[in-house]
């Protein structure tokens, strides 16, 4: 390994295969549920007021701050979840599948 | 106003430039060269056909309304779509393993391949449907009527409706495709999602910066009630929020372009992200362009037409049309993919049935089934369109967008329960699944799709005001006196909150059949299960004739044919047909559930190859899978760890090993050295006596004396190296005695006393008493006290070099201490001076081989005992000794020996 090492990796021993598959799978089971609890009462409530930032209402500023965060945070993890997790190849070409015989 | 005709020739240029896309996808994905369409963007933008003519106008309409509330619509796919890991993925999985069709058809397979539930889940799914695509219709109407200035709305909506199932026919039903997947309309439905997109966002920042003069100024126009910060976050959002999560999951178009349409699962890892992001966009401007209609446009215009009307009443034609035709892409690809999804689930579970039976009385010809599959898809395009214009004219088309939308939300939330509960819970039966489907589906009709169609509607009016026959407590929107709800919240706690329990009501008293074991075993396994290896469990015999007979009446001849002769190839079977054996039918019904769903294909191979015998006892195994993987998980773990604790033992004991080898090398060449120096002087005073004849007696005596104390030297080392030897190898046997300390003490004093004159060291003891006695061998044991003294004669470089000789005895050892005022050795050295062979920092050439200490620690370690450095808090440090306490006192011995 070059450049970056992980932590709680011991030297002369491969790094432990499962820790980062285990987090990107946190991470991924985790960011829905904070997305849940930010946009649902009772947290979002606290920032039910009236007042405005730059005239736009604080509460919008909110929420649509959230749902970014989200975007970001579910790229992230998407990433993390492509770099550890060996997922099924794709389905068949189009090309190969019986159906489209029919018409070849 | 633009012109009716105009309009017209642009909806329908749009829909030829759409039709070429989906025409060319078809083709290139037939090729297979079509690498751009199974990209993850064009899957993500496949799924935005979420944002329906709903969105388009019905956001800024609800905006207008509601304020915030329209958010929680796109929220709740949002918070699904970035949590694909808890269940979409699961789907997805399922979705490819079982060659599902669509949602009637993952719910049917799941719970036993049951027909019955097919028919439900369609049946709730075309009623679901059916307010959802009036709502299309409805937009279409309006956005046609306010751009022309039309007024002959029902009859304008008839002929969209005509149209979109003349298009939608045209564009879905052109072949079944064998794993029910239409490239050329995914295609279609992503181009639109780029128009639907770019046209909301153009009206966006028309509003803001055309019309508001940025967003400061815009929002300085938001009427002050039109976010009311306390009542947001209310039981509404959390309903809408958790109905529209649900409403992704559920809605037979999602689930056919998510889980249905889906080549790879990698790009559910893109749109987990770009969906979303795809929502955010589409929702950024819709409370400006809220605002600015309300500002600008006069009192009392349609909210739900903000959108249009906005560049409409600014002379902005150009921007108008856009966002007709915006407006249009949202309601055609919505109209399109449920139609094509509702109508495969009709072929397939309802129509499908009929035809088994017919198939199976006449001699029908290949392929004919295909046919008539077809056929029906298509009147059920027709039907279900028809079904959405009846709806539109029954309800008056005067609702606003988001209203009716949320009734067809409630409705496919029906099918949540049985399908959340089918992909995680063993327990889940067939009979469950019916009675909360059933019970769900029917509350949902009476507490809101009834009630929806208005108080001249089908529900006499009467019911709604008083309840029927004058029950107050069966009023359908307060039923059991729930009164006062939000409709909505109302209809959605009654009817899902019954749905899930009978659900898990009616599954816990119920029995689960065999094959609903099966299913639900693969289901809820399908990350740990391989690919299609149900046929394990199931035994069957069937004719291959009658199966290629089958095949070809289902698939059409070319390929049946080619799968046919891909498992006798797979067989190994050169000619002619395959052996029917499990796998192989097992094989066969899996591409048959593709083209015509689980429940029908099961009837049919069913019929074919005579009732299937599930192996309970290979069904014991599987329901015992889970509970076996986990112990072989925990016993992995435990090896693993075992392994890992192995593999330390192992590299330590390598290192000693190694260390070991370094120090054998090490002795080896000292021995030599050591014995090369003795034996070079002895050689060459040897040559002088012999060649030299003119010697004076004088120098051949001491000559000779030399070569005599170096061969006594040598024969010192020989013995110690002899000594050391037997001694590590366990050889010499020490005979134990007990011995007086004290002798021990003074007669190595008294041995040492000329050499420490000699030096000037004094020496000074502590005498023990004579009545401790130690076990060890007397001659040893001075061997080693001898030893150490010498030492600290030897290398006692302080100027009044002083030795201290003290003892201890504590129980059942006794220690004696060396000290001197020499320095001792550091912490470093503390354990190389026991090495064979060391030399201190010290030492002084020709002074010793190096093996007194390792023989001493030898000795002792044979005599029970110890030898080592201990160091002193100062730094300072002495040897010490350690030995046995001899309770037994030599008297009495020998008394009990004689």
């Amino acid at each position: 390994m070059t450049g970056r090492r992980r932590p709680f990796q011991r030297e002369g021993r491969p790094a432990d295969p499962g820790l980062g598959v285990r987090k990107a799978r946190d991470a991924a089971l985790a960011l829905p549920l904070i997305g849940m609890i930010l946009t649902m009462p009772p947290v979002a409530q606290i920032f039910a007021i009236d007042a405005e930032i730059g005239g736009v209402p604080v509460v919008l500023g909110y929420v649509f701050g959230v749902w970014l965060l989200l975007v970001i945070g579910a790229r992230a993890t998407g990433k993390r979840i492509l770099d550890t997790e060996t997922l099924p190849e794709p389905r068949a070409q189009a090309g190969k599948d019986a159906g489209s015989d029919a018409e070849a | 106003m633009l012109s009716s005709d105009l309009l017209l020739a642009v909806a329908l240029g749009y829909v030829i430039i759409l039709f070429t896309v989906a025409f060319v996808g078809d083709r290139r994905a037939r090729r297979g060269g079509s690498r751009w369409l199974r990209s993850p963007l064009v899957y993500t933008l496949s799924i935005s056909v979420y944002c329906t003519s709903w969105t388009f106008y019905g956001a800024v309409g609800s905006a207008a309304r509601s304020g915030l509330e329209f958010v929680t619509i796109y929220l709740g796919p949002t918070l699904v779509f970035v949590g694909w890991w808890w269940c979409l993925r699961k789907l997805v999985r399922i979705g490819r393993v079982h060659r599902i069709t669509s949602i009637a058809d993952l719910i049917s397979s799941r719970y036993g391949k049951s027909p019955s539930l097919a028919v439900v889940v369609t049946l709730i799914a075309i009623a679901a449907t059916t307010p959802y695509i009036a709502l299309q219709l409805q937009s279409v109407t309006l956005s046609f009527a306010a751009i022309t200035g039309a007024t002959e709305e029902y009859r304008s909506a008839f002929w969209v409706a005509a149209g979109m199932a003349a298009f939608t026919i045209l564009f879905g039903t052109r072949s079944i495709d064998a794993n029910e997947r239409h490239h050329g309309v995914v295609a279609a439905i992503a181009v639109e999602a780029v128009v639907k997109l770019v046209a909301l966002l153009a009206i966006g920042v028309f509003a803001v910066w055309g019309l508001g003069g940025g967003v400061t100024a815009i929002f300085a126009e938001m009427p002050g009630d039109m976010i009311e910060v306390e009542k947001i976050f209310g039981p509404r959002w959390v309903t809408l929020t958790f109905l529209s999560a649900v409403a992704v999951l559920c809605l037979p178009r999602q689930f056919q372009v998510t889980v249905v349409e889906n080549a790879d699962e990698r790009h559910l890892v893109t749109a987990s992200w770009m969906f979303p992001l795809y929502l955010f966009l589409m929702s950024l401007f819709v409370i400006p362009i809220a605002i600015a209609g309300m500002a600008f446009l006069p009192p009392g215009s349609n909210p739900d037409l903000f959108v249009l009307n906005l560049p409409l009443a600014h002379g902005q034609d150009a921007l108008a049309l856009l966002a007709f035709i915006g407006g249009f892409s949202s309601a055609t690809s919505m109209v399109i993919v449920a139609a094509i999804a509702l109508s495969t689930m009709v072929s397939n579970h309802m129509v499908a049935p009929f035809a088994i039976k017919i198939l199976m009385k006449g001699n029908a010809a290949s392929g004919d089934v295909r046919e008539l599959l077809l056929a029906s898809r298509r009147v059920s395009i027709g039907i279900i369109l028809g079904l959405g214009y009846v709806y539109y004219e029954l309800s008056g088309g005067t609702g606003a967008l988001a209203a009716t939308g949320l009734i067809a939300f409630v409705g496919v939330a029906q099918i949540l329960p049985s399908m959340l509960g089918g992909i995680f819970w063993r327990g889940a039966t067939r009979a469950g699944a019916l009675a909360g489907l059933c019970g769900g589906g029917t509350l949902w009709l009476y507490t809101l799709f009834l009630p929806s169609l208005g108080p001249d509607g089908l529900l006499p009016t009467m019911w709604l005001i008083d309840g029927p026959f004058g029950i107050a407590l069966l009023r359908p929107q307060a039923l059991l006196g729930l009164a006062g709800a939000d409709p909505i919240v109302h209809a959605t706690v009654w009817s899902l909150g019954v749905n899930a329990v009978l659900f898990i009501g009616v599954s816990a008293m119920s029995r689960i059949e065999p094959l609903d074991r099966l299913q639900g075993a693969l289901f809820i396994d399908v990350f740990r299960s391989p690919e299609g290896e149900s046929h394990r469990f199931i035994r069957r015999e069937a004719a291959s004739e009658d199966l290629y007979v089958l095949a070809q009446r289902i698939l059409g001849a070319g390929p049946a044919r080619a799968l046919f002769k891909e498992l006798a190839q797979a067989q190994g079977v050169v000619r002619g047909l395959p052996n029917p054996t499990d796998a192989l039918i097992a094989r066969l019904e899996r591409e048959l559930s593709g083209s015509i769903g689980a429940a029908s294909a099961h009837a049919m191979v069913t019929r074919a190859a005579g009732g299937e015998v599930i192996s309970l006892t290979d069904l014991m195994d599987i329901a015992d899978e889970t509970q076996r993987l986990i112990e072989t998980s925990a016993r992995l773990a435990d090896k693993t760890r075992e392994l890992e604790r192995t593999a330390a033992e192992l590299r330590k004991v390598n290192e000693r090993l190694r260390r070991l080898d370094r120090q054998k090398d090490d002795f080896l060449s000292q021995v030599s050295h050591e014995l090369r120096t003795p034996m070079t002087s002895i050689r060459s005073f040897a040559e002088i006596l012999r060649s030299d004849a003119s010697l004076a007696p004088g120098e051949m005596r001491r000559f000779t004396s030399i070569i005599h104390d170096e061969a006594l030297r040598l024969t010192r080392l020989l013995d110690e190296i002899l000594d050391i030897s037997r001694l590590e190898a366990g050889h010499a046997a020490i005979p134990l005695r007990p011995v007086v300390l004290a002798d021990a003490l003074s007669g190595s004093i008294d041995t040492v006393s000329a050499l420490a004159r000699e030096a000037g060291v004094t020496i000074t003891a502590d005498p023990p008493p004579r009545e401790l006695w130690v076990s060890a061998d007397s001659d040893r044991l001075r061997q080693v006290l001898i030893n150490l003294l010498s030492n600290a004669i030897r290398y006692n470089t302080a100027a009044e070099p002083r030795i201290e000789l003290r003892w201890r005895a504590d129980g059942a050892r006794v220690e004696v201490d060396v000290a001197d005022n020499g320095g001792g050795v550091s912490r470093a050295e503390a354990e190389d001076i026991f090495a064979k062979f060391w030399r201190g920092s010290r030492a002084v050439e020709g002074q010793g081989a190096g093996l007194g200490l390792p023989i001493s620690r030898a000795i002792m370690r044979r005599m029970g005992g110890d030898l080592s450095v201990v160091f002193e808090d100062d730094g300072t440090s002495f040897f010490r000794i350690s030995l046995a306490n001899s309770d037994r006192h030599p008297q009495r011995r020998t008394a009990a020996a004689e």
